[in-house]
């Protein structure tokens, strides 16, 4: 059993109620929101994430969490609702804006450019390229720059094991590939924090424990990262903090640990009992140890 | 074997080009024997594909090449590109403009209407940006018909400025009394400048309706053009090159072919300047393209949104596309200005659209040379279907009952729409697309 107070990650310590504050957050979600007609598919009061740890961002199908992402990297417009990113208002900005700005995203069906080899679809992303502007592309003086780039994205392409493809068409590689393509592409803009949704889904497990070290390997080059997740063994080894959304609210955060006994978790997941929002909030709140033990027997009893 | 080098090895580019040539010389032996007049079918064909018509389509398939093949942007309306950089050049030249200052103001006209139709259009995607090109080039053709037009463009234009210019500024003011006070300023003296414009009319007539330009009484908008000509008056052709020529006319019946082949000064001139800008086009294309410029480009033709993920601000691409584009196909109405000394509202019709579009998929987008050859080869075939049905008619034998000689030059349209729905299924990619491109497609 957990203690109540906050556990310390490496060189954070945090409350694990929803919402609460970090020591170092890089990214701040506030009153974020997102109506599709009646349904609200997002609504997060606030959400902070710390920098450089992996945050999993969990839930059941149609929790929010893609809609999440989406509306952070402006790709969709919310209802209401403020982001920072470290302290730099994102509301209203374009979607290149926040790339720019540091935070970059990948997709849950993944965007590779189909017809560009694996180093154009690498190059492509490095950020304030001399050559993409109109006149230089035309009178030269580009080149020495493209050299550096095309070097960096043949060690990126190294490291993720994709070399070998460097001359192929995007469309010819494997779909788990074509993750691996994404990530690394995605990582030539020297992001400070990289939103991954889904990097693992419809990847070989030998595979998988690959991304999971280049995963970890990120954020000990210093990099946040926040990835969406269904593989439960994924998320428990490798998450600093997971935050749990379900039906568009975060219901839950914490270690691991913290969130793999909360009940409020364990029943957004099996979709049994627990349906008072109050007790949910108690729990959730985490300062009354007690009663986390009582659902747990609740539970048990349910079970037996 | 890789997937890759099988469908590189089924593409069998090599072979396309001598099974056409092998089909051409078939062709004309068969009618040769049966004793039709080869040497002016092929002449005429030749003269087609290689001279004006050829070279005009192929810089304005450049152009679209830009937007479809590197941005895929499928902009269903470069006549109106062609429209604006005409009636640019035809008007200043017509009110007394320099010559110069007339090409100059073609291609702004292009440029800007790139940006009108572009702001908002390219947010849209793939088919829609089709069906509202397509659509703005018809309207233009027939607003271009009202003699009014600039007066018409200059009220829009006003109205837009005004309503933009307020949208701006009144979310800004605190007083609701101030607002309605500009308000109404800004109406009252909207109001006035439309009663002046219309009562001034300033630019009545400009456009010349559907008389075109330039008009009866106007002077020629090609007289300067010609007289940069530095040919002599004579005719033309590849045997009355130097030594080479004598040896060419020596070949028999291609000797002749060649020295029928031939173009008078006026045209050469037209065919030498149109060639000129169909390779600084092509060299500006080629330039862009392999940049990295290009890759964001292309990159956006792909999947735009990845683009827009890391970092590039796609639709700010997409309008550098637009304008660049439109700017070369402007220069190729331009040329066709040149040629025909004359054009009006019906000169840009949507088959011009078509055609264009016919000549780049024909050739292959995405390519340099593509829109070249694609053009070459399409006013070829156009010239060489007619010319043949043309003398079968002529000798009777093809019945008038099943073909009066007027049809004839519909009929080639179809026998044209059926190789290119063939060439559509058996080889999607054009003759210089990539093979394996057009496979990628369709997975």
């Amino acid at each position: 059993m957990q203690p109540d107070s906050g556990p310390s990650i490496g060189a954070f310590v945090a409350e694990p109620t929803p919402g609460s504050a970090k020591p170092d957050p890089i990214l701040t979600i506030q009153n974020v929101s997102r109506s599709f007609g009646g349904l609200k598919a997002v609504d997060v009061d606030h959400l902070e994430i710390q920098r450089g740890t992996i945050t999993a961002l969990i839930g059941p199908n149609g929790a929010g969490k893609t809609t999440l992402f989406n509306l952070v990297s402006a790709f969709d417009e919310p209802s209401s609702g403020n982001w920072q990113l470290d302290g730099k208002e994102l509301r209203g900005k374009q979607p290149y804006h926040i790339a720019r700005a540091g935070m970059v995203r990948t997709f849950q069906l993944t965007k590779s450019l189909a017809k560009m080899t694996c180093i154009e679809n690498m190059m492509l992303a490095a950020p304030k390229q001399r050559g993409e502007t109109f006149v230089s592309a035309l009178l030269g003086g580009w080149r020495s720059e493209e050299d550096a780039v095309q070097a960096k994205a043949e060690e990126l392409l190294e490291r993720f094991n994709l070399i070998h493809m460097r001359d192929e068409y995007a469309a010819t590689l494997s779909g788990g590939q074509r993750k691996l393509l994404e990530m690394a592409r995605s990582l030539m803009t020297d992001p400070e924090i990289i939103l991954l949704d889904e990097p693992m889904a419809g990847v070989n497990p030998a595979l998988v424990q690959s991304l999971l070290g280049h995963i970890e390997a990120l954020r000990d080059d210093g990099m946040t990262v926040i990835f969406i997740e269904h593989d439960m063994d994924v998320i428990m080894g490798i998450s600093d903090w997971i935050a749990v959304l379900a039906e568009g609210q975060v219901i839950a955060e914490g270690t691991p640990d913290q969130v793999g006994q909360n009940p409020a978790v364990i029943a957004a997941y099996l979709g049994t009992g627990f349906d008072d929002d109050d007790d949910d909030d108690d729990t959730a709140s985490g300062d009354d140890a007690d009663e986390v033990i009582t659902y747990e027997l609740s539970d048990d009893e349910a079970a037996t | 074997m890789s997937m890759l080098e099988q469908a590189d090895a089924a593409s069998s580019r090599p072979m396309l080009k001598w099974y056409i040539l092998t089909g051409v010389v078939a062709v004309l032996i068969i009618l040769g024997i049966a004793g039709l007049d080869t040497t002016d079918i092929l002449a005429t064909s030749l003269r087609s594909g290689l001279g004006v018509q050829g070279a005009i389509f192929a810089l304005a398939a450049i152009g679209v090449n830009l937007n479809y093949g590197y941005t895929g942007l499928l902009n269903f309306g470069p006549v109106a590109f062609m429209a604006a950089g005409a009636y640019g050049l035809g008007i200043t030249v017509t009110n007394g403009g320099p010559f110069l200052l007339g090409v100059l103001i073609g291609f702004v006209a292009a440029a800007f209407l790139a940006i009108l139709l572009g702001l908002p259009t390219l947010r849209l995607r793939g088919d829609f940006l089709a069906i509202t090109t397509i659509a703005a080039g018809e309207v233009l053709r027939v607003a271009l018909r009202s003699e009014n037009f600039f007066s018409m463009a200059l009220v829009l234009l006003l109205l837009l400025g005004t309503v933009g210019a307020l949208t701006y500024v009144m979310p800004r003011i605190a007083s609701q009394a101030t607002q309605w006070a500009i308000g109404l300023a800004a109406a009252a003296v909207v109001i006035a400048l439309m009663i002046v414009i219309w009562k001034a009319r300033f630019f009545a007539g400009e456009t010349g309706g559907t008389l075109g330009v330039p008009r009866p009484n106007e002077p020629s908008i090609v007289d300067t053009f010609y007289n940069w000509n530095p040919f002599p008056r004579s005719d033309y052709s590849l045997t009355d090159i130097a030594v080479v020529g004598d040896l060419l006319a020596k070949i028999p019946w291609l000797g002749d072919v060649l020295e029928s082949t031939a173009f008078n000064a006026r045209q050469l001139w037209v065919i030498v300047v149109t060639w000129v800008l169909v390779a600084i086009a092509s060299l500006i294309v080629w330039r862009l393209t392999t940049s990295p410029w290009g890759r964001v480009m292309k990159a956006i033709r792909e999947d735009e949104d990845a683009a827009r993920a890391v970092g590039k601000n796609a639709f700010n691409y997409k309008l550098q596309s637009f304008i660049i584009g439109g700017v070369i196909i402007a220069a190729a109405g331009m040329m066709r200005a040149m040629d025909q000394a004359f054009f009006n509202p019906e000169s840009f019709k949507t088959q011009t659209t078509f055609f264009i579009w016919t000549v780049l998929i024909l050739g292959g987008a995405a390519t340099i040379r593509g829109p070249i050859v694609g053009a070459i080869v399409f006013w070829f075939f156009l010239l060489f279907i007619e010319e043949i049905l043309d003398q079968m008619v002529e000798r009777d034998w093809i019945p008038d009952v099943v073909l009066d000689p007027n049809q004839v030059s519909s009929v080639r349209f179809i026998l044209l729409g059926v190789t290119l729905a063939a060439l559509m299924i058996w080889r999607p990619q054009g003759m210089f697309g990539k093979k394996e491109e057009a496979l990628l497609d369709a997975a």
